[in-house]
């Protein structure tokens, strides 16, 4: 089941999405490619509005067709092509394979449901548990996801929670019925720092624990930096740099990855230091130029940049795109 | 330097039916000098946004003072409140959602000078062109255009300067980079130090991004379930935090270098509590490490442990 040892488990291939906009066509997600290895931590990041979500999303099949987008691309989960499942093979694979946690557990959770029954759903759905051991293993999941008194929170409801609990709650439902694949959408960005810090070493816990992999979105950084095994930055719709993560901070590629690390006020920095602010912002995604998006962003770009969008180019196991890359020596590596 | 603004004893509280109440804001004393910036920081609800909006008397608050350059607003009334107006400004977190859809960027900008009484057109029109240059902004491109024609970052200039147009002393600035995109926020940042430095501004900086806090603040005090536990200058706290809300707050930054170790949470398990219902004696007890009887039975007070330090805490972390 589990293929050859060096098949990815999951393989997206030139991901496209657009939506028709009242300004024309949208490209939100631009030829995409990564590959994710089983029990390896992807972090994903970018600034709001570069496609994180819809990438992930049109992923899993929550967006497409169906939500008046345009999809393009070959998604392979364990070698199996996702968009040529059908409707119901395809929810098998959700329901099971794939676990979902989003920023916001209020749009996941049912309010009208109770806790308890809602972890159980996809134990009796796709696992064929009866109610009463679906009951039982959703206290299991609350005491596990660190729930005080999980016979109690069972019979609750989710306004009777905090919003760390309901996350706690989204990522018990998540894992229920032992995915391969966590997707966890800017899971704390709602949240203040400490419970931040708790959800997120509830997630690598449980990810480590299970040996899942793990797709992590977040536009933090420091999550980035201490939650994930490799990164793919994303700007303006497009993967433009991806790499392990201590190369990204060591020594990123892209002008972009180099000038958001720049602009970071440091804890180690004197009160007042002047950052390293990047100038203008992120293009409209309507109004693509032909050339490198980041370009009138950037202290680097020639008019190759302005007439030719940079392809992302692997390089000794990691990929940027950029025409003028840092720290490669001209006319060297690439 | 002398105090510009000294809150003393502050209660902010909201009904919220059947004779219960969120208690935001619970004896809070603090004062900002002359020059300085203070940054605020603690989680969401601990009665930041409820504290900035009290000194201003946008409502009054429930019990307290808010001294001003000398002057109690609190006891202050109609006129004599509207002519201090234009010395304390304040900057939200949403720029978008705080400016008029409706109005022109000129026209929203020119708002607080025609409140002020400021009848010369001409005045008004070289005044914001004035601050429309400072903040960065090209009075001839952004004029007659309105605020949803432009991003965070713009909009967030477009407040900035509307807050300096009345040439304050004071500005409140609450959370005024977290909408914006990370690549836009360090640019608001360095504005704010800019202008704090061109008009001698005083600035109380509210954020929960601490990183952000120490990189514009002079003295940084802290809050927690609406009380302040720590106040010292920027440079001693984060070195040695006194407070263990503070350490736990500081352990809990996420820090971009994947090098730097997760260190211990310095926290119990378990979820803040409500400010419905606020734990008895120290209100951080029940998440904090080092509770002790005392602190389920003792409100610990705000006192100074060293020279320009001063936490509520019955055992601070560095003595
Ligand atoms: N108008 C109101 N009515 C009732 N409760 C309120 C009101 N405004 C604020 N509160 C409550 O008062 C407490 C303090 O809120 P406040 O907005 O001051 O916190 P904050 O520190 O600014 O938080 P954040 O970081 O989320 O902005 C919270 O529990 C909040 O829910
Ligand atoms: N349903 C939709 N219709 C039109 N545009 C959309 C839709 N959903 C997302 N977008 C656009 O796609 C781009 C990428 O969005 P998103 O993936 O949500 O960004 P991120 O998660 O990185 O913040 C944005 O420009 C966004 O406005
Ligand atoms: S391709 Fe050119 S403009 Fe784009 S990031 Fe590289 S150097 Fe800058
Ligand atoms: S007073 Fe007690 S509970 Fe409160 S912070 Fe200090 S040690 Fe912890
Ligand atoms: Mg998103
Ligand atoms: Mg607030």
């Amino acid at each position: 089941m589990s293929g050859q040892p060096n098949m990815p488990l999951l393989s997206v291939r030139n991901a496209q999405v657009s939506f028709s906009t009242a300004r024309g066509p949208l490209r939100a997600v631009d030829g995409v490619s990564f590959d994710l290895h089983e029990g390896r931590t992807l972090g994903i990041v970018g600034e709001s509005g570069s496609g994180k979500s819809v990438l992930v999303r049109s992923l899993i099949g929550l967006v497409g067709e169906s939500s008046g987008a345009g999809v393009g691309g070959q998604v392979l989960f364990e070698g199996r092509d996702l968009r040529s499942l059908s409707p119901r093979e395809f929810r098998s694979v959700l329901g099971t394979e794939i676990g979902i946690v989003f920023q916001d557990p209020m749009t996941s959770l049912n309010p009208v449901m109770k806790i308890g029954r809602q972890i159980g759903e996809g134990l009796r759905l796709n696992r064929g548990l009866d109610s009463k051991a679906a009951a039982r293993r959703a206290v299991e999941l609350l005491n596990e996801v660190g729930i005080p008194e999980p016979e109690r929170r069972a019979q609750q409801y989710p306004h009777e929670m905090s919003g760390g609990m309901r996350q706690r709650v989204a990522i018990a439902i998540a894992i229920a019925c032992a995915p391969k694949l966590l997707i966890a959408d800017e899971p704390t960005t709602a949240l203040d720092v400490t419970v931040q810090r708790q959800i997120l070493d509830l997630l690598q816990g449980e990810q480590r624990q299970r040996g899942m992999a793990m797709i992590l979105i977040t536009h933090d950084l420091g999550v980035a930096a201490g939650r994930s095994d490799d990164i793919m930055v994303m700007y303006a719709g497009r993967a433009v740099e991806t790499a392990a993560t201590r190369e990204i901070f060591r020594s990123p590629r892209m002008p972009y990855t180099e000038a958001l690390l720049r602009s970071l006020p440091r804890l180690s920095d004197a009160t007042h230091t002047r950052l390293s602010a990047i100038p203008g912002r992120p293009p409209d995604l309507a109004r693509r130029s032909g050339g490198c998006s980041f370009a009138p962003r950037c202290t680097y770009r020639t008019d190759h940049c302005d007439a030719e969008q940079p392809p992302l180019t692997m390089v000794g196991g990691r990929g940027y795109a950029c025409f003028h890359p840092r720290g490669v020596e001209p006319g060297g590596a690439a | 330097m002398s105090d510009l603004l000294a809150i003393r004893n502050l209660v902010v509280e909201y009904p919220v039916g059947g004779g219960r109440h969120v208690h935001a804001v619970s004896d809070v004393t603090l004062s900002v000098k002359q020059g300085e910036t203070l940054g605020l920081v603690g989680e969401s609800g601990s009665g930041k946004s409820s504290l900035a909006r009290a000194l201003l008397q946008l409502p009054p608050p429930k019990a307290g003072a808010v001294v001003f350059d000398g002057q109690d607003l609190t006891q202050m009334r109609g006129q004599a409140l509207r002519a201090m107006r234009p010395r304390l400004q304040m900057i939200f977190q949403d720029p978008i959602a705080s400016l008029n859809p409706r109005r022109k960027v000129a026209e929203i900008i020119a708002e607080p000078l025609i409140v002020s009484g400021v009848s010369d057109a001409a005045e008004r029109t070289r005044r914001v062109r004035a601050v429309m240059e400072a903040v960065g902004l090209d009075p001839d491109l952004v004029w007659n255009r309105r605020p949803h024609e432009f991003s965070g970052g713009q909009c967030q200039r477009i407040a900035i300067a509307r807050a300096l147009v009345l040439e304050p002393s004071l500005i409140v600035c609450d959370e005024p980079v977290s909408a914006l995109d990370v690549s836009i926020r360090a640019q608001i940042v360095n504005l704010l130090e800019d202008m704090k430095a061109r008009f001698g501004l005083t600035l109380l900086f509210i954020a929960h991004d601490l990183a952000v806090v120490k990189s514009v603040s002079d003295r940084v005090a802290v809050m927690y379930l609406g009380r302040l536990c720590e106040v010292a200058d920027s440079d001693s706290l984060f070195a040695t935090p006194a407070h263990p809300y503070t350490a736990a707050l500081m352990a809990a930054i996420p820090v971009p270098d994947p090098d730097v170790p997760l260190g211990d949470t310095k926290l119990k398990p378990g979820d803040p509590p409500s400010p419905l219902d606020p734990p008895s004696g120290c209100r951080f007890r029940t998440r904090c490490p080092h509770a002790q009887p005392r602190c389920t039975d003792e409100v610990p007070p705000l006192r100074q442990i060293a020279p320009g330090r001063e936490v509520a805490c019955h055992f601070p972390l560095t003595a």
